[in-house]
């Protein structure tokens, strides 16, 4: 009797290590998968190499370059009147970039000196129309981009498709003096600095 | 209670769940660290210079000038220069003070006025057809257009009617206004032009006596004129002065060179001057007119004589 039950021991350990291990790469499994997922790859183990050829190895980079007068001067804006400049940025880095402009660094000032009754007061009869174009002679008044007063575009705004590597944009910079602008801003300076920036696209 | 309650997890049990968040936990930190995107920027430097209105006004020389007869046309010139940095359109008003006597009104009734720009014809006696015309009691309003920089000369000529009274002065006051877009405006004046009649008509002007000496210069001798005003008298072709000559009473001579002497549009054609008393910088009425006739000896240098 004694034997008997120790066999129907025996017999029955097998059974309740084959469901753990059955459990355990379940369990292992599940886990492999959910690492995969998460890291948005697989694990295929099936490989292949071939010897490198020396080389250096250079990390990607991402870079705009201003292919137009970095400093650039408009000048007899009056009321109800616009001036335009196109201004052109290269994507010289390796990766495409989404692309926002903004005017960082806005002043005002006046010939007759500061702290006339005027300063800065231009800045509120003033706006910037920000368009992409295809070359700067397309550059022009009245075309559709968006517009707001200077002080707005301090909020980097998305303008464009994203741009790819090696391909330049234009943007077509139209500053818009409004009708009712008083006399007193007469002879006005108002600068900015027209900022580019591109974003790396998640590709 | 039972035995496995008793006993707690199984070491087999603690060990895969070791493995299990091992693999999470290196496998999950990959999914984070893949994604600090790279940022580029480049900028161009602007600067928006708002236009600027401005005018300068000058002319209407001599400030003061007589009348010598009813229907006889005097001409003289305003200049409007746009020194603002945007195209701009000027227009010339012209009114008489408020505080003007009746005489005064009756006067700027009675002159007839004819402006227009210099381009279009020389400051001639004679209007091109182009004149605005009017009278000093309602004035003609000239206006054109003028890029920054630019000048624009307005003939302005009078005439006394017959209507005119004598012993009576008007004073005219010229109003430039040069104006861009939208309120944008300069704005200018000239108030010290006076136009007089005399205490009769015809007014007639004594003739400044010619001599010459050799054959580069000319000197013309008047008969000075108390009653005309001002201690100096300085000579003017036209209604420009002669350099910057002046002589007293009790000198009453000029002497003038080829030099001194406008070359155009007089070129070899007799030149007029006239001798006004000076009071100040203002001019009064002529005093003495006095003629010389430019000339080129054998070796083709420029003389005058009379």
């Amino acid at each position: 009797m004694t034997a008997r039950r120790s066999t129907v021991r025996h017999r029955a350990a097998p059974a309740g290590a084959l469901r753990r291990l059955w459990a355990v790469t379940a369990v292992l499994a599940g886990a492999a998968l959910a690492g995969a997922l998460a890291t948005g790859g697989t694990y295929a183990l099936l490989s292949s190499s071939v010897p490198a050829p020396a080389g250096t190895v250079r990390s990607g980079s991402a870079a705009l370059a201003v292919e137009s007068s970095p400093v650039v001067r408009l000048q007899g804006l009056v009321p109800g009147g616009t001036t335009t400049n196109a201004t052109t940025m290269r994507n010289v880095g390796d990766v495409p970039l989404s692309v926002t402009v903004a005017a960082a660094d806005v002043t005002a000032a006046f010939d007759d000196g500061p702290g006339s009754t005027g300063q800065g007061a231009s800045l509120d009869e003033l706006r910037l129309r920000v368009t992409p174009v295809a070359a700067t002679a397309d550059c022009r008044p009245g075309l559709a981009g968006t517009t707001q007063y200077i002080r707005a575009w301090a909020t980097p705004t998305t303008v464009g498709a994203p741009l790819a590597k090696g391909v330049a944009r234009t943007f077509c910079l139209e500053f818009l003096l409004d009708e009712d602008a008083p006399s007193f801003v007469q002879g006005g300076v108002d600068g900015l600095t027209f900022r580019v920036t591109g974003t790396q696209v998640r590709s | 209670m039972s035995r496995a309650a008793r006993r707690g997890p199984s070491p087999l049990l603690v060990r895969v769940a070791v493995v299990v968040a091992l693999v999470v936990a290196v496998t999950g930190s990959g999914a984070g660290a893949g994604w600090a995107l790279w940022t580029a920027s480049n900028s161009q430097k602007v600067e928006v210079v708002l236009g600027k209105t401005g005018v300068g006004f000058s002319g209407a020389e001599p400030k003061s000038v007589t009348f010598t007869d009813r229907g006889v046309p005097t001409v003289t010139s305003v200049r409007v220069t746009n020194t603002g940095t945007v195209p701009s359109t000027w227009t010339i008003t012209s009114s008489i003070p408020s505080t003007s006597s009746d005489l005064s009104r009756s006067l700027a009734a009675a002159v007839d006025v004819q402006m227009w720009t210099k381009g279009a014809a020389e400051c001639g006696t004679t209007a091109p057809a182009g004149a605005v015309a009017g009278t000093w009691a309602a004035p003609p309003t000239p206006t054109g257009s003028l890029a920054a920089g630019a000048v624009a000369d307005v003939c302005v000529r009078t005439v006394p009617t017959a209507a005119a009274p004598t012993g009576a002065r008007v004073n005219p006051l010229f109003h430039v206004r040069m104006a861009s877009t939208g309120d944008w405006a300069a704005t200018n004046e000239i108030r010290d032009f006076y136009q007089l009649t005399p205490t009769s008509w015809p007014v007639t002007v004594a003739q400044a006596t010619c001599s010459a000496n050799d054959p580069y210069e000319a000197q013309l001798t008047f008969t000075p004129d108390p009653a005309a005003g001002g201690g100096t008298y300085a000579p003017f072709v036209g209604d420009r002065r002669v350099g910057a000559k002046s002589t007293s009473a009790d000198y009453p001579h000029f002497m003038f060179t080829r030099d001194d002497l406008p070359e155009d549009p007089y070129g070899n054609d007799p030149i007029r001057v006239d001798i006004r008393p000076m009071t100040g910088e203002a001019p009064g009425p002529v005093v003495a007119t006095g003629t010389v006739r430019p000339t080129r000896d054998a070796e083709g240098l420029r003389g005058i004589q009379c």
